[in-house]
């Protein structure tokens, strides 16, 4: 398996590679968005101070967790994003003839090339947002494995609503948004009902919130939290797409191409 | 030995309806009208290991649906299916495997790679032995001829080329059946009787069985052994290729221009167009021989020119698909 | 008459058409819903420390973030679509045909986006009006923001058909899209409204079309009639320039999707 997914890897990058200028216009174009971003912020924060213990660190630090994550995920498993469509469009047809796990074959037979810049600003930002050093680079890179599988088992999850209301794409990327919405935000700032959907249905706690607290503040429960987590969302992935599939098999889908 | 079984095959699907205009949007908004589409219908089908199955129908019949069971992407509604000894949905990795598919719209090659990539790809998804996988290769790219085509994108290659790497990829794996899906679609002439030789020389030396879906009558004549015709999920007729050909060369068509205006009444003869010296006529070998007709016509007039033909397959699957199985002349020949 | 007759018809299918997608609402307007929340506990944490930042309160804040996201929210996603007939060389048979391109993909365009553009704002106003039990809002905003509000939309359509260009030359245009998601975000004035910008940054972003979308239409709405003929002037202006632009750029680019087609 993992020389399948090299392969992968390896072809994607050729098959990019044809297109050298795009390649480096999508990775700039990436780099660019993201540090738009970090721009808002460091407006606020000169006009408004700090924001209940966050400051242009903290969400350094908050940025180069959620990047780290969403670059790894989207290289290793690039074609997350388009699951909805893939099923809808019968390309799954194609995967399901080959002799290989269909959800992980699909996941992996595409690298988002432009994850990678995601992936660089993220190390980046990380150096520069004074929590640099090497217990928590090492750290990141854990909370970034663990965010990459959390963040696909989401997408997994979202998207396979393909299988039971037809195209699904919009919804589908729209919860995809607004996991990344919530994530993007001190996490200070929720209380009440969004704490609680935030470390439930819409795990932007486990995707980049405990992850900083952990870098902050060493803490052995939360780690356990977050692998608990992470075990839980990818369990509901595989059960929602495979049980979707089931459904797939029997050619009821309102919306199925012939 | 029995590669493919199908007994009793259905399957029915639900597809939502809706009148046009925007009262009915809003309408199949709140309440959504469904019907049943029985798209197989009680399919009866076995193919022998070897054998070069042709699978026609009109666009609509049911042809995807079928073989979508066959290998075991979708599961019928009530029947069984069995490929290779395998329930298809049911082991659907196992059966992988042992089969190949090919479908002339989708390519399974990267687009912008060259094709020995997408071998390379292929031998680690059929988790191929190394030695194994470069005899292979070896074997192909002779028999297909495609040695010089392995190292240029694929979205260069010309459609022939392309279709020729695709069957290649597909039979990578040794496969013991594979699909083939409208393989010559869009090909010339020529090419379309390379690919045909190719299947054909493959099916001799491996025991490759073959179902072939194709719309091109050619393929049928020239490469396949035995022949299905299905429409609206039914199968309309089971049949070896070289049988229907005799059903339809014991008539023949034919053109005369004769010196005097002359119509022949013998049994067997039927006339099909007359306008003064030029008459056309279907006649049935076996119930009037050739010779007893033209000696009947020389006895009365002198024949000038004449033409005579077959009825062409064209015509004879055309027949059965507007659902009559029967010839021009309106007898049951099926 | 017959010749605008033509775009009022796809205007009318592609309405129709949109119906058929309730999910696709239903799930804007969650989003919605859920952009709100994250949006007003920030600005709550942000205001505890202060009343009032740069004439804007609490509450003023949200509705003005609330209408922002609103036409954020209603605009339609087209670019795929041409990039690809661009790609595919489609774009050469469309050409042929008795409408003009750009008007029929406008046509398309803006019939979804006042749809979207008119449920959001129900939608939204209902949410606020109810969390802050009332409406303060001045009402001819709502008439006001909405003109406005078109406008912005319409020169978002502009901007992503330039986009939609690009495929002449960029196989992957997504990146395009992002950056301009994001300008949107922050110098069009949809996370901070402009007026809180520091000096610098506010000449750039006032200087440059992108608050016409976002930042005008929100505060036409917020402010009602207030200043309303000069912001609005101000768009309209923009709007003709860039429509001159595009349908310029876009002749010009004709010729090379003729070598291109086929």
């Amino acid at each position: 398996m993992i020389k399948l997914i090299i392969k992968y890897f390896k072809f994607n990058l050729s098959a990019h590679m044809e297109y050298r200028v795009n390649f480096l216009i999508q990775s700039i174009g990436m780099i660019i968005n993201d540090f738009f971003l970090l721009f808002f912020w460091w407006v606020l924060f000169k006009q408004i101070g700090t924001i209940r213990e966050y400051g242009l660190n903290e969400i350094l630090l908050l940025y180069s967790v959620i990047t780290v994550s969403f670059g790894l995920s989207m290289i290793f498993f690039g074609n997350q994003m388009k699951l909805s469509s893939i099923i809808y469009n019968g390309e799954l047809d194609s995967y399901l003839f080959l002799p290989k796990p269909v959800l992980f074959h699909i996941l992996i037979s595409r690298i988002d090339i432009a994850a990678i810049g995601d992936f660089a600003f993220g190390i980046c930002v990380f150096f520069l947002s004074g929590y640099g050093g090497i217990k928590n680079f090492i750290l990141l890179i854990l909370f970034g494995m663990l965010g990459a599988i959390l963040f696909a088992s989401f997408n997994v999850i979202v998207h396979s609503l393909s299988f039971y209301i037809g195209n699904s794409n919009s919804l589908s990327s729209l919860l995809s948004d607004t996991l990344m919405t919530f994530s993007t935000y001190p996490h200070t700032v929720y209380t009440g009902i969004s704490k609680i959907l935030l470390l439930t249905v819409l795990p932007a706690m486990y995707f980049s919130f405990i992850p900083v607290q952990i870098i902050k503040e060493f803490s052995i429960i939360k780690l356990i939290q977050l692998l608990a987590a992470n075990i839980i969302f990818v369990s509901i992935a595989f059960f929602s797409f495979y049980y979707g599939l089931k459904k797939y098999e029997s050619g009821n889908l309102i919306t199925k191409k012939m | 030995m029995k590669v493919l079984k199908a007994k009793n095959v259905n399957k029915y699907f639900k597809t939502k309806v809706k009148k046009s205009g925007l009262k009915e949007s809003f309408k199949s908004l709140f309440n959504p009208q469904y019907i049943d589409v029985k798209a197989v219908n009680d399919i009866n089908l076995e193919v022998e290991k070897g054998e070069i199955m042709a699978f026609m129908g009109p666009n609509g019949a049911g042809k995807s649906t079928t073989i979508k069971m066959m290998t075991g992407i979708l599961f019928p509604t009530s029947g069984e299916i069995e490929v290779l000894g395998l329930i298809p949905w049911k082991k659907r990795k196992e059966l992988s495997y042992k089969i190949g598919s090919v479908f002339g719209q989708k390519s399974q090659m990267w687009f912008h790679l060259p094709p020995e990539d997408t071998f390379d790809l292929m031998a680690d998804i059929y988790e191929i032995d190394r030695y194994d996988y470069k005899k292979r290769v070896k074997e192909l790219v002779d028999r297909f001829d495609i040695g010089n085509l392995l190292t240029i994108p694929v979205r260069k290659l010309s459609l022939g080329q392309r279709i020729r790497c695709e069957i290649a990829v597909s039979l990578l794996h040794k496969p013991e059946i594979i699909f083939l899906d409208e393989p010559t679609i869009g090909l010339d002439v020529v090419v379309k009787n390379q690919i045909r030789e190719l299947i054909k020389d493959l099916n001799k030396k491996e025991q490759l069985t073959v179902f072939l879906t194709s719309h091109d009558v050619g393929d049928v004549e020239k490469l396949c052994n035995r022949v299905i015709i299905i429409d609206h999920g039914k199968i309309l007729l089971e049949s070896t290729v070289s049988k229907l050909k005799r059903e339809y060369l014991k008539n023949k068509i034919l053109s005369l221009k004769l010196e005097e205006e002359y119509i022949p009444k013998l049994k067997g003869v039927e006339i099909l167009k007359h306008k003064g010296t030029g008459i056309k006529l279907d006649l049935n070998t076996e119930e009037c021989s050739m010779k007893d007709l033209l000696d009947n016509i020389v006895k009365n007039t002198a024949i000038v020119d004449m033409h005579v033909s077959e009825t062409p397959m064209e015509e004879i699957i055309q027949n059965i698909y507007t659902g009559s199985g029967k010839n021009e002349k309106g007898e049951k020949i099926l | 008459m017959k010749k605008v007759k033509k775009y009022f018809k796809i205007f009318k299918i592609n309405f129709s058409n949109e119906l058929m997608y309730v999910i696709n609402y239903v799930s804007t307007f969650l989003f919605f819903g859920v952009v709100l929340i994250v949006f007003s506990q920030l600005w709550r944490a942000i205001y505890s420390e202060n009343p009032v930042i740069e004439g804007f309160t609490y509450e003023k804040m949200i509705w003005y973030f609330m209408y922002a996201e609103t036409v954020m929210l209603s605009r339609f996603p087209f670019v795929r679509e041409i990039a690809d007939e661009i790609k595919s060389g489609d774009i050469a048979y469309r050409l042929n045909k008795p409408y003009s391109y750009i008007l029929y993909y406008y046509s398309k365009f803006i019939s979804s986006s006042i749809l979207k553009l008119f449920l959001n704002t129900l939608v939204g106003i209902t949410i606020l009006t109810i969390a802050f039990k009332g409406y303060p809002m001045p009402l001819i905003g709502l008439i006001l923001g909405f003109t406005s509000a078109i406008i912005g939309l319409s020169i978002h359509f502009v901007f992503h058909f330039f986009i939609a260009l690009s495929a002449m030359w960029f196989e992957d245009n997504t990146a395009f899209l992002f950056v301009y998601s994001k300008i949107l975000l922050t110098i069009g004035g949809l996370f901070i409204p402009i007026e809180m910008f520091p000096e610098t940054v506010k000449i750039i972003a006032n200087a440059l079309p992108f608050k016409h979308i976002i930042y005008t239409p929100a505060t036409i709405y917020i402010n009602g009639a207030e200043n309303f003929l000069k912001l609005f002037s101000a768009q309209i202006f923009t709007l003709l320039i860039l429509s001159v632009v595009v349908a310029f750029a876009f002749e010009k680019s004709k010729k090379r999707f003729n070598v291109n087609g086929g």
